[in-house]
């Protein structure tokens, strides 16, 4: 496992608290080097397929992992998540969902969309430091990815 | 002229005389036989006559009925049946008017006139009168009478009675029988038609007309009847009362739809029955019905209500529906909304606490742990009223769940967290449930946790699983030696947020129980407790027993 290659999370998420806890978690484990944070589904779509505001972005230079929460203005996370998994494009990034929500049909909604991961938010810091920590380690760290 | 012609003259003529003298000798020798003879036949005539009235008069005597002879209105000879039926003698009778023997003037002249009507037409007449005795009495007789003499019937009359009271008194009966029958089929509270093959209508009765508006008077064939109620209809109606000459028995046709005079229409429920035939071989048929108008308008009020009603509950259910769905989104905004700020109020106070950890005294530790825990413990109250919650919502899916084993598998989790406490934890032989596994789990998990959490000030805990099969409903039983609880409490024990102790004695939401409860109502069952302050507490659930249930065969 080398750590050469660069380390791309796509962070999708509204609540700018929950973002700040979120990078404090990656910073800990080390694994926010290079992290992109978007405040809506609308905008992760286009940042993901180039389009928008993020014309100019190069659209091969694709995130090792997305960081997905639900409940987001606009377009919603499970939207997302169908959008990015049902593209041939993007099907292959790994996807984490970090929300709030313990709701049965979102999860199974979400793995029904073929979600990597489904991740509930612990209200206490520590589980939540440690299960943020524990994702990005495993997804940018130990996973081996197809490319 | 000479002595010799004269003499010859004079023996010419005693000759003559001679011989006329012979000849009436002769004659009467011949009258006196004829008149032997008449004399003979006379007697033999007389002879013949008398016996010839001997038998008539022997016939009229021992006649069955009364005979009589009348001359002008006079009675004359009488038979003795006439005499006996009468009550007069010979004597009281012969040579009076002959009106005695009729109970009234009109009569003596009706039948008078019918007698001589007759008898002049050289005819026996007959006519049916009543005789009046001399006591007085009445005596039905048929009369028959006849002219002795057809030039001048008034002359002499013998007329005959016969006694036909009995035959009277039958028609009279029967007469009565048949308008007792009539009258029975007229006054019956059912519509009632009797009826011929050949459709003629002999009888309809007052329920019928009544309930129909069409008078008697219209109704004189079947196929006026079927023309008026059923118009359109009447095709398949009239082949089915063809139909029903050839039945030996009741029959039921069914319900027909009647259209009456006034344009209404009324449910008739037709039954039939043979009658016989008539005295010129038609048979006959007995239709009878019964309205169910109103049955059936109350059937259809019934089945209108239960539509409605079922309308409604459809109603209920969307408007149901609609508010869980409602209840949905909202727990889901709370499970998101809410909790999203906690993790902020509890994460930025441990960034706090860690980030400036110099600067910070113990008592701003203390309040920022304060903050902290605060959270969390809203965090679970959130959690938890998210489950109490989610549970109306959620589908039951009934297996048999070996209890001892569950119970055992969550105290195992329970204890995790409490490793240093001695806690005994016997489970009893019990039977198993029929139940949802998910649901049961919780159950077990508040009630086995709560026996966990108040046995925290005893040195050495125990905590009893038990539990016992019956037939309508299997008991379980979790036991405590905690603390236990006031009785006069016990109801308030399964209410969402209520606690019987404060937080900082025993941690908890107050939604454990009453989450127990909503699970155990679901699954139709009851759950009770017992307590005693200080000496621990009983909580009972009893479950309905679905189905056969085996006993366990494994025990602590």
């Amino acid at each position: 496992m080398s750590q050469t290659s660069p380390v791309e999370i796509l962070l999708v998420e509204d609540n700018p608290h929950d973002v700040e806890l979120t990078l404090r978690a990656l910073k800990k484990h080390n694994v926010a080097n290079r992290l992109h944070m978007v405040k809506d589904g609308a905008e992760a779509i286009d940042f993901l397929f180039a389009s928008g505001a993020y014309e100019d972005r190069d659209p091969n230079d694709r995130p090792k992992l997305i960081l997905l929460d639900l409940k987001l203005p606009k377009v919603g996370g499970l939207e997302v998540l169908r959008a990015v998994k049902s593209d041939e494009r993007t099907r292959n990034i790994p996807v984490v969902v970090l929300t709030s929500s313990r709701e049965e049909k979102d999860i199974v909604e979400s793995y029904r969309l073929s979600v990597n991961s489904y991740i509930v938010k612990p209200v206490d810091f520590d589980k939540f430091l440690n299960a943020v920590g524990e994702v990005g380690l495993y997804w940018l760290l130990l996973n081996v990815s197809p490319f | 002229m000479s002595a010799a012609s004269l003499r010859q003259e004079l023996e010419e003529a005693r000759a003559t005389i001679r011989a006329l003298h012979e000849e009436l000798e002769e004659t009467n020798r011949g009258l006196a036989a004829l008149a032997f003879e008449l004399e003979e036949r006379v007697d033999e005539r007389t002879a013949e006559l008398r016996r010839s009235e001997g038998m008539l008069r022997s016939v009229f005597r021992a006649a069955p009925v009364g005979i009589g002879v009348v001359s002008n209105r006079i009675l004359g000879w009488t038979n003795d049946k006439l005499r006996e039926m009468t009550g007069y003698s010979a004597e009281e009778l012969e040579g009076k008017s002959s009106r005695i023997l009729y109970v009234s003037d009109e009569e003596y002249e009706r039948v008078g006139r019918i007698k001589y009507a007759q008898a002049e037409a050289g005819d026996v007449a007959a006519a049916e009168t009543q005789l009046l005795t001399k006591s007085g009495d009445t005596v039905d007789v048929l009369m028959n009478a006849t002219a002795t003499d057809v030039r001048d019937p008034q002359a002499s009359i013998v007329f005959a009675v016969m006694d036909i009271t009995d035959r009277k008194s039958a028609e009279k009966s029967l007469r009565e029988s048949e308008r007792r029958f009539r009258r029975a089929i007229e006054y019956a509270p059912f519509p009632i038609m009797i009826h011929a093959e050949d459709g003629e209508v002999i009888q309809v009765n007052e329920v019928w007309t009544e309930l129909t508006g069409y008078p008697a008077a219209t109704l004189r064939t079947t196929n006026e009847w079927t023309e008026k109620a059923y118009r359109d209809q009447k095709g398949p109606v009239r082949n089915l009362i063809g139909n029903l000459y050839g039945i030996d028995r009741r029959v039921r046709e069914g319900e027909f739809e009647i259209r009456t005079a006034d344009g209404d229409s009324r449910i008739w429920d037709f039954e039939s029955a043979p009658l016989g035939r008539l005295p010129d071989g038609r048979r006959m048929v007995i239709s009878i019905a019964k309205d169910v108008t109103e049955r059936k308008q109350a059937e259809q009020e019934v089945q209108r209500l239960n539509e409605d009603l079922e309308r409604r509950v459809d109603e209920r259910t969307a408007e149901l529906t609609a508010a869980n769905a409602e209840l949905e989104s909202f727990s889901y905004s709370v499970s998101h909304d809410l909790r999203a700020p906690l993790r902020a109020i509890g994460g930025f106070a441990q960034m706090l606490e860690e980030e400036c950890a110099e600067t910070l005294d113990e008592e701003g530790r203390r309040l920022l742990n304060v903050i902290r825990s605060s959270a969390k413990d809203m965090g679970q109250l959130i959690d938890d009223l998210l489950a109490f919650s989610r549970l109306g919502r959620k589908a039951m899916t009934f297996t048999d769940v070996e209890m001892d084993k569950l119970a055992r598998e969550v105290f195992q989790q329970i204890k995790v967290f409490e490793p240093e406490r001695s806690v005994k934890f016997v489970v009893h032989d019990i039977p198993r449930a029929r139940t949802d596994r998910a649901m049961i789990r919780e159950v077990l998990a508040n009630l086995i946790g709560n026996a966990c959490k108040y046995t925290r000030p005893r040195e050495r805990a125990i905590i009893e699983f038990g539990g016992r099969a019956g037939d309508a409903e299997n008991v379980y039983w979790i036991k405590d030696n905690g603390v236990g609880f006031d009785m006069k409490y016990a109801e308030k024990l399964f209410q969402v947020f209520q606690r019987l102790h404060s937080a900082d004695e025993f941690e908890g939401t107050g939604i454990g129980l009453a989450l127990v409860e909503r699970i155990v109502k679901r699954h139709d069952g009851r759950l009770w407790a017992e307590g005693v302050v200080n000496q621990g507490a009983t909580f009972f659930f009893a479950l309905p027993s679905r189905g056969k249930h085996d006993e366990s065969d494994e025990s602590c």
